[in-house]
C-alpha cells in the first residue's frame, strides 16, 4: 500500500467524531482482528460504564487472552493534551475509572477471570508537552502489559493492515474507484457508478464463505458504507450515504441469494451488520429531515419556484418510499432477526407519523409518473397489516386514495396530462416547463390508474369510480404488470436490476362502465403468489427496498390477496 | 353654362389684386421648388392669399385657383405640344413634375397634381372634346399607378363640368367604378367619384334624366352608377321624382338597391322622406330579406337627418325597426346596424336598448360585435347604458372576457365619470351571481397596470358592511399581487364594522403567507404609519408574516437533502432551462404583438451572466431574480394545478342562498 493510501486512511480516521463514528467503526476493526465483542459503545452510552466504551475478549501480541476495555476518545478529545487530561471527567479520570470499576459478565464463563487490558483509543496524538506526565501516570498506575494507547498512527496501521489492504486499496482499479467515490461523493446527481463498480469488484474477489477473506469482505462493505456516511455528514448531505447504502445492501443480498447463502447464519450475521449501518444512516437522514417534512408542505422547496410543480411531488414520493423502508427496517431493529416485541405500538406510531407527513404535504396527492404506483402501493400495504389495523388507518388510506385520484384528475383537467407511462422524467419536465405536450409523451396507458381503480374496490368507492370514469377516455389503456415467474428468477432479478422484459402485461383494458361489474371482475382476477427466500430468511422488508430502488412495479398478489380477503 | 375653368378665369379677372398675388406666389413656388411659404414674402400680399383661402397656414389651401395659375404659368414658359390626345396633357403634367420636383419629394405636390389633372381634363375636354374613354382604357395600375391615381382624383373634381355624351359618361363611370371595386389593388375612393356624378346630375337634371333613362334601357347596368343619379335627381326634383319614376321601379329587384342607396344619400330628409323611407323599409323587408342591410340605411338616414333629430316618434320608430333587424341572425346586417348606430348623434334610450336586446339574443357573438358595441358606448357616454350593457353581457356571455374589447369605452368613462364608473365596477364585484363578478373582475384586472394598482374614486366605506366584506372577498379571490390588489381595499381598515376590519386583517395575514414581504411593502407604502391604528395593523401583519416564514420556510434553508439544487440538480437545471426558453418565447410573442410593455423597455445585453450592480446599490442583482417582473403566490408553486382549479371554482361560485349567512348574522349583531 502506498504512502498516499495511508494518508487517505489517516485523514479519514482523524476526522471521526466519537459519538457516532469511531464507535461505529472501531468494532468493525476489532471484529476483523479476531476480538469477541461483549459490549459496544452504543450499548454503554447513557449508562455509566466508567471508561469502558467497548468491552471485548481477545489475545494480545503474545497470544495471551485478555478482557479488553477500550476507552474511545475522538473529535475534540482526539488529541490528548494538558487541557483534557487532568480535568474533571477528563482522560485521566476515565482511565482510572476503567481500572477501578469492575465489569463482570458471568454469561461468558472465562470472562471474569481473564487479565484486564485497558486501551485508550484516540484518533489523534499525545501532545509532546504532556508525554512525561502521561507516561509517568501510566507507569504509576499500570504494569506494562495492562495498558495500551492506540493513537492515529497505530489505528492507521491497523485499519490499513486488516481492512483496506485486502480489498479497497489492494488493486489499482479498486484504489482508483474508491478514491473517485470519495472525491465525487457530493457531486450533484451523482449516479455512484464508481462505487457500484468498486463493490462489484470486491464481490468478484470472494471465492468462498469460509475463512477470513469472506469476513473481511463484509467488514469492507460495512467500512465503505461507514466512510461514505462519514463524508456525507461532513458534506452536510446524507443523500449519498442513503443511496450508497441502499445499493450495497441490495447488492449484498443479491449476492447472498445468488450463492444460496440465505440460510447460512454466519453470512446473515455479517449481513446484519451492514443493515445496522444502513439503519444508522436512515435514522440520521430522517432525524434531520422529518421534523421539517411534517410541517405544512414541509417537503416543498422554497427555492424551487416553478420546478416545484414536478419537483415537489417527485420528492414526496421518493421520501415516502424511503420512509416506509426505514419504518420496516426499524421494526426489525436492532438485531434484524425478528420483529420488535413492541411491534403493534411501534407500527401504530409509525403509521401516525406517516399520516402526519402525508396530510401535511399536498405533493403526495399528485403522482407525476406512472411508477408512482410503487410508493402508493407500499403505503397502502404498510397500512393494511391486519394485526395492527385501526379505523383511522382505514380512513386515512381511503382518503389518500380518493385524494390521489382527485389530484390526478385536477392535473388532467387543468394541464391536460396524466402521468407519463414510460416514466420518462425528461418528457415530464419538458411538458411542465413549456406547458406543451411533447409528441413522445405517453399518457394514454397507465398501470397507476389501473391499480388505483382496483384499490377502490376495497373501499367500495362507487362515487369515486364514477367520477374518474367520467374523465378517462375510452382509449385509455389500463394495464397491470405481472412478474413472469415461469421464465425468470424474479426474486433474484428483483434485487439486481430494473425489470422490463421480466414483466408481462395483463390487459390492456378500458375502464368498465359499471362499478359493480368491475368489482366482480377484480375479485376473480388471477395472480400468481410467490414464496420469497428473502422472507424465509427473515428479511421481508428488503423487498420494499428493492422495489423502491430499482423502480420495479409491485407484484399484483400483494394487493389482490387483500382484495380477496 | 360656364365651365369651371372659365369660372376661375372670370373670378381672377374680377379680382386683379388676387390674380397678381397668385401669379407672384406661383412664381415664388416654382422658383423655390416649394408649396410651403414663409409668413412674409416681399411684394406678395400673403394676407390676401390667406383671406381668399388660396393659402392656409402657409400652405396651398385653394388648390384649384393655385393649380390653374400654376399650370398656366408652365404653359407660358414651357412649350408643351398639346393636341387632341389626352396623353399630351398627361405628358405635360409629367414634365411639370420633373421640372418642379426633380428627384425631391415636395410636400403637397400630390394634391396639386390631382388639381393639375382636373385643369388638364377640363382644358382637353373644352379644347378638343376629349371624352377620355381611350385614355382611361390605356391606364394600368401596374405600369402607371401614380398617373392613374392623379387622373382619377382629377376626373372626380372635373366630372361635373365635363361636356360628354351620356353613353361615354356611363362607360367612363363604369370603368372607374370597376377600379374602385378592386380596392386592394387600386385604393381609390369610390365615394368621391359618385359624389362628382351626383353633382353633375344635380347641376343638369335633364342630362340626369337622360342618364337615368339610358340606364333603364340597358339589360344589365352598373348598379353603383345609378345611385348618384337617383340622389342627384331626387335632390333636384323632390318626392315627385320618386312618385313618378321610382315607386314602381323599386319593386323590381334590379333597381331596388340602387334606388334605396340613392335615396339614403339625399341632402335633405324631412317628414315626407321619413314617411317614404318607413314605407319603403316595410315593403322591401317583406319582399326580400337580402335587401335588409340596404333598407336599414334608410332608417339611419332618418336618424341622422338634422331636420328630424328632435322628432322622438321618428327616432323610436327607427329604433323599433332596427331592433327587429338585429333579432335576425344576420351578422353582416347586425355589424352594419351597430356600426351606423355609433355615428347617430342623438342616441335615444330606444336605440340603446336595441344594443342590450341584441346582446340577449342567442345568436349574439361577443367576438363579432363587442368592438362595435364599444364604439357605441364610447360615443354615448351614458353610464346607465354602460351598466345595462355590462349586466347583459354578464348574463348572456357567461364567464367570457369582455374588458379588452370594451377598452375604449371603459377608458372614456374612467376619464369623464370615474366615480360613477367605479360605483358600477364595485357593484359588479359584489354581486352574488358569479358571472357578474366575473365581468367586474375582468374589468378590474384590465385596469390594473402591470406595475401598479387601480384605486377606486368611489368611497367603499359607504357600502354596507356585508358589501364591504364581499368586496375584499371578490377582489382577492384571484390572489393577484399585493401591489395590484391590496391598495384599493386598504380603506376597509377604517371600516365602522369591527368584524369587516378584523376579517380583512386576517385575510392580509393569510395573503402574507403567499407574498411575504411584497405585501408588507405595499402596506408600508400605502398606509399612514403615523396613524396609530394603521401602524398596529401593519406591525401585526408583519409579525405574522415573519413568524410564518420562520416556521415554514427558513427551517428548510440548511437541509440540502430537501433542496432540489442538491437532490434533484439535473432535473432542476433542465426544467429551468426549458422554463426560461418557454418564458422567452412568451415574452417574444407578447412583444411581437405590439402592445406589450416590453416595447417600452430599453433592452440591455449583459455580457456576463452573474448579475449587475447599479451605482449606489449595495447588492448585486442576480439575473434569475429579474427574469420576471411579477410575483406569484407561494401556493401557486406548491400546487399549481390545484391552485388554478380552486381559482376557477371560486370565480364561478354562486353566493346565493346561505353563502354569507354566517357573516350576515355576525354583522347584524354588531
Amino acid at each position: 500500500m502506498s504512502s498516499s493510501d495511508n494518508i487517505i486512511i489517516q485523514e479519514y480516521l482523524s476526522s471521526l467524531k466519537e459519538d457516532n463514528e469511531l464507535d461505529l467503526l472501531f468494532p468493525i476493526l476489532l471484529n476483523i482482528m479476531g476480538y469477541r465483542i461483549v459490549q459496544t459503545a452504543k450499548e454503554s452510552k447513557g449508562q455509566s460504564q466508567y471508561g469502558k466504551d467497548i468491552i471485548a475478549i481477545g489475545k494480545d501480541k503474545h497470544g495471551i487472552k485478555h478482557r479488553w476495555y477500550f476507552e474511545l476518545k475522538g473529535y475534540k478529545d482526539r488529541d490528548i493534551t494538558d487541557k483534557n487530561f487532568g480535568i474533571r471527567d477528563g482522560i485521566l479520570e476515565s482511565i482510572r475509572e476503567a481500572k477501578y470499576t469492575a465489569f463482570s459478565d458471568s454469561s461468558i464463563p472465562e470472562f471474569n477471570h481473564l487479565p484486564i487490558k485497558i486501551v485508550v483509543v484516540h484518533n489523534g496524538i499525545l501532545k509532546p508537552n504532556l508525554r512525561p506526565t502521561f507516561e509517568g501516570f501510566i507507569s504509576a498506575e499500570f504494569k506494562p502489559e495492562e495498558f495500551e494507547r492506540w493513537d492515529i498512527y497505530h489505528l492507521t496501521d491497523l485499519f490499513s493492515e486488516f481492512l483496506f489492504s485486502e480489498y479497497l486499496l489492494s488493486d489499482s482499479e479498486s484504489n482508483r474507484l474508491f478514491k473517485r467515490t470519495l472525491a465525487f461523493l457530493d457531486a450533484p446527481d451523482n449516479d455512484f457508478l464508481d462505487l457500484k463498480k468498486l463493490i462489484e469488484i470486491q464481490f468478484e474477489k470472494v471465492s468462498s464463505i469460509s475463512g477470513r477473506a469472506f469476513k473481511k469482505l463484509f467488514a469492507t462493505l460495512n467500512l465503505v458504507t461507514s466512510i461514505i456516511f462519514h463524508y456525507s455528514k461532513e458534506n452536510d448531505n446524507l443523500i449519498s450515504a442513503k443511496e450508497c447504502s441502499d445499493y450495497i445492501v441490495l447488492k449484498t443480498w443479491a449476492w447472498i441469494l445468488l450463492n444460496k447463502f440465505e440460510k447460512k447464519q454466519s453470512v446473515l450475521n455479517e449481513f446484519r451488520k451492514i443493515l445496522k449501518t444502513q439503519y444508522q444512516i436512515l435514522n440520521s437522514y430522517f432525524s434531520k429531515t422529518f421534523g421539517v417534512a411534517t410541517i405544512e408542505n414541509g417537503l416543498y422547496a422554497e427555492n424551487g419556484t416553478s420546478f416545484e410543480a414536478v419537483g415537489y411531488p417527485l420528492r414526496c414520493f421518493e421520501y415516502l418510499s424511503d420512509l416506509i423502508y426505514f419504518c420496516n427496517l426499524r421494526i426489525y431493529f436492532p438485531d434484524f432477526d425478528r420483529k420488535s416485541k413492541a411491534y403493534k405500538s411501534l407500527h401504530n406510531f409509525q403509521k401516525d407519523k406517516i399520516i402526519e407527513l402525508v396530510e401535511n404535504n399536498s405533493g403526495f396527492f399528485r403522482p407525476q409518473l406512472d411508477n408512482h404506483s410503487i410508493p402508493i402501493l407500499q403505503l397502502f400495504l404498510f397500512f393494511m397489516d391486519k394485526t395492527t389495523w385501526r379505523q383511522k388507518d382505514i380512513n386515512f388510506i381511503a382518503s389518500y386514495i380518493f385524494g390521489t385520484i382527485a389530484g390526478l384528475l385536477v392535473i388532467k383537467l387543468k394541464r391536460g396530462r396524466f402521468p407519463e407511462g414510460y416514466n420518462r422524467i425528461n418528457l415530464l419536465l419538458e411538458y411542465v416547463s413549456a406547458d406543451l405536450k411533447p409528441d413522445e409523451y405517453i399518457d394514454n396507458s397507465s398501470i397507476l390508474i389501473a391499480v388505483l381503480l382496483e384499490l377502490l374496490v376495497l373501499h367500495n368507492a362507487k362515487d369515486t369510480y364514477e367520477n374518474i370514469k367520467s374523465h378517462i377516455d375510452k382509449n385509455m389503456h389500463l394495464q397491470i404488470a405481472h412478474p413472469n415467474i415461469d421464465d425468470y428468477d424474479i426474486e433474484q432479478l428483483l434485487f439486481e436490476k430494473h425489470m422490463d422484459d421480466e414483466y408481462y402485461i395483463e390487459g390492456p383494458f378500458s375502464i368498465d362502465d359499471n362499478f359493480d361489474d368491475f368489482k366482480k371482475k377484480v375479485k376473480v382476477k388471477e395472480y400468481s403468489t410467490m414464496n420469497f427466500r428473502t422472507d424465509e430468511a427473515g428479511f421481508p422488508f428488503l423487498r420494499i427496498l428493492a422495489h423502491k430502488y430499482f423502480k420495479n412495479e409491485i407484484f399484483p398478489f400483494e394487493w389482490r390477496e387483500l382484495l380477496n380477503e | 353654362m360656364m365651365n369651371k375653368i372659365e369660372r376661375i378665369k372670370y373670378e381672377l379677372e374680377q379680382n386683379k389684386e388676387l390674380d397678381s398675388s397668385l401669379k407672384l406666389i406661383v412664381n415664388y413656388s416654382i422658383k423655390n421648388g416649394t408649396l410651403i411659404f414663409p409668413p412674409k414674402i416681399d411684394d406678395i400680399n400673403i394676407e390676401l392669399l390667406h383671406s381668399q383661402t388660396v393659402l392656409k397656414a402657409n400652405r396651398v389651401g385653394d388648390n384649384q385657383k393655385f393649380a390653374f395659375q400654376f399650370y398656366t404659368k408652365y404653359l407660358e414658359t414651357k412649350k408643351f405640344d398639346l393636341d387632341e390626345s389626352f396623353n399630351s396633357y398627361s405628358q405635360s403634367i409629367r414634365q411639370i413634375e420633373e421640372d418642379f420636383c426633380g428627384e425631391k419629394h415636395i410636400t403637397g405636390f400630390s394634391n396639386l397634381k390631382r388639381e393639375l389633372f382636373a385643369i388638364a381634363i377640363l382644358k382637353a375636354n373644352a379644347a378638343y372634346g376629349e371624352t377620355f374613354i381611350d385614355y382611361i382604357k390605356s391606364l394600368n395600375v401596374e405600369t402607371c399607378e401614380d398617373e392613374l391615381h392623379s387622373f382619377f382624383g382629377g376626373y372626380c373634381i372635373a366630372v361635373s363640368y365635363l361636356l360628354i355624351n351620356v353613353e361615354t359618361f356611363y362607360k367612363n363611370a363604369k370603368h372607374l367604378i370597376g377600379w374602385t371595386e378592386k380596392e386592394s389593388d387600386y385604393h381609390l375612393p369610390q365615394g368621391r367619384l359618385l359624389n362628382g356624378i351626383r353633382n353633375k346630375i344635380h347641376k343638369d337634371s335633364s342630362y340626369g334624366m337622360k342618364c337615368f333613362n339610358y340606364v333603364l334601357g340597358l339589360k344589365s347596368f352598373e348598379t353603383d352608377f345609378l345611385i348618384p343619379i337617383i340622389t342627384g335627381l331626387y335632390d333636384k326634383k323632390g318626392i315627385s321624382f320618386y312618385n313618378e319614376f321610382l315607386e314602381t321601379l323599386i319593386l323590381d329587384d334590379r333597381y331596388s338597391i340602387p334606388i334605396i342607396c340613392g335615396l339614403t344619400n339625399i341632402g335633405s330628409i324631412g317628414d315626407n322622406e321619413a314617411k317614404l323611407f318607413f314605407s319603403i323599409h316595410e315593403n322591401v323587408s317583406k319582399l326580400n330579406t337580402d335587401n335588409l342591410i340596404y333598407s336599414s340605411r334608410l332608417l339611419f338616414a332618418i336618424l341622422n337627418s338634422p331636420n328630424l333629430r328632435t322628432e322622438l316618434d321618428y327616432q323610436n320608430q327607427c329604433a323599433k325597426y332596427l331592433e327587429e333587424l338585429v333579432m335576425v341572425n344576420n351578422p353582416n346586417l347586425i355589424r352594419y346596424v351597430l356600426r351606423e348606430s355609433e355615428y347617430v348623434e342623438n342616441q335615444t334610450n330606444a336605440l340603446q336598448m336595441l344594443v342590450v336586446k341584441l346582446i340577449s339574443q342567442p345568436h349574439f357573438q361577443a367576438e363579432e360585435y363587442l368592438r362595435l358595441i364599444d364604439h357605441i358606448l364610447w360615443s354615448s357616454k351614458e353610464i346607465e347604458f354602460f351598466k345595462q350593457v355590462l349586466f347583459a353581457l354578464a348574463e348572456n356571455c357567461k364567464f367570457k372576457e369582455v374588458a379588452k374589447k370594451l377598452n375604449s369605452s371603459i377608458h372614456e368613462f374612467i376619464e369623464k365619470q370615474k366615480k360613477e364608473f367605479d360605483g358600477l365596477l364595485i357593484n359588479l364585484l359584489i354581486q352574488n351571481q358569479p358571472y357578474y363578478r366575473f365581468v367586474g373582475f375582468d374589468i378590474f384586472n384590465s385596469l390594473t397596470p402591470l406595475d401598479g394598482c387601480y384605486i377606486f374614486d368611489f368611497d367603499i366605506l359607504t357600502l354596507k358592511p356585508l358589501n364591504q366584506y364581499k368586496l375584499w372577498v371578490s377582489v382577492l379571490v384571484g390572489y393577484r399581487e399585493p401591489k395590484s390588489a391590496i391598495p384599493c381595499l386598504l380603506p376597509l381598515l377604517k371600516s365602522e364594522s369591527p368584524f369587516v376590519k378584523e376579517a380583512f386583517i386576517c385575510k392580509l395575514e393569510e395573503y402574507s403567507e403567499n407574498y411575504g414581504g411584497s405585501l408588507t411593502e405595499v402596506m408600508k407604502d400605502r398606509l399612514d404609519l403615523n396613524d396609530a391604528e394603521s401602524r398596529m395593523v401593519y406591525e401585526r401583519v408583519e409579525e405574522y408574516m415573519n413568524n410564518f416564514f420562520t416556521d415554514n420556510a427558513k427551517v428548510k434553508n440548511d437541509i440540502k437533502e430537501l433542496n432540489p439544487q442538491y437532490s434533484q440538480n439535473k432535473m432542476f437545471k433542465d426544467f429551468n432551462k426549458g422554463y426560461a426558453r418557454n418564458m422567452g418565447k412568451l415574452m417574444q410573442k407578447a412583444s411581437d404583438d405590439g402592445s406589450s410593455f416590453l416595447n417600452l423597455i430599453t433592452k440591455v445585453q449583459l455580457l456576463k451572466g452573474g448579475g449587475w450592480k447599479m451605482e449606489g446599490s449595495e447588492d448585486i442583482s442576480k439575473l434569475a431574480k429579474i427574469s420576471s417582473s411579477y410575483s406569484l403566490p407561494r401556493r401557486c408553486f406548491i400546487e399549481p394545478e390545484h391552485f388554478d382549479w380552486e381559482q376557477s371554482k371560486e370565480l364561478t361560485r354562486d353566493w346565493d342562498g346561505n353563502y354569507f349567512a354566517e357573516i350576515k348574522n355576525i354583522l347584524d349583531n354588531e
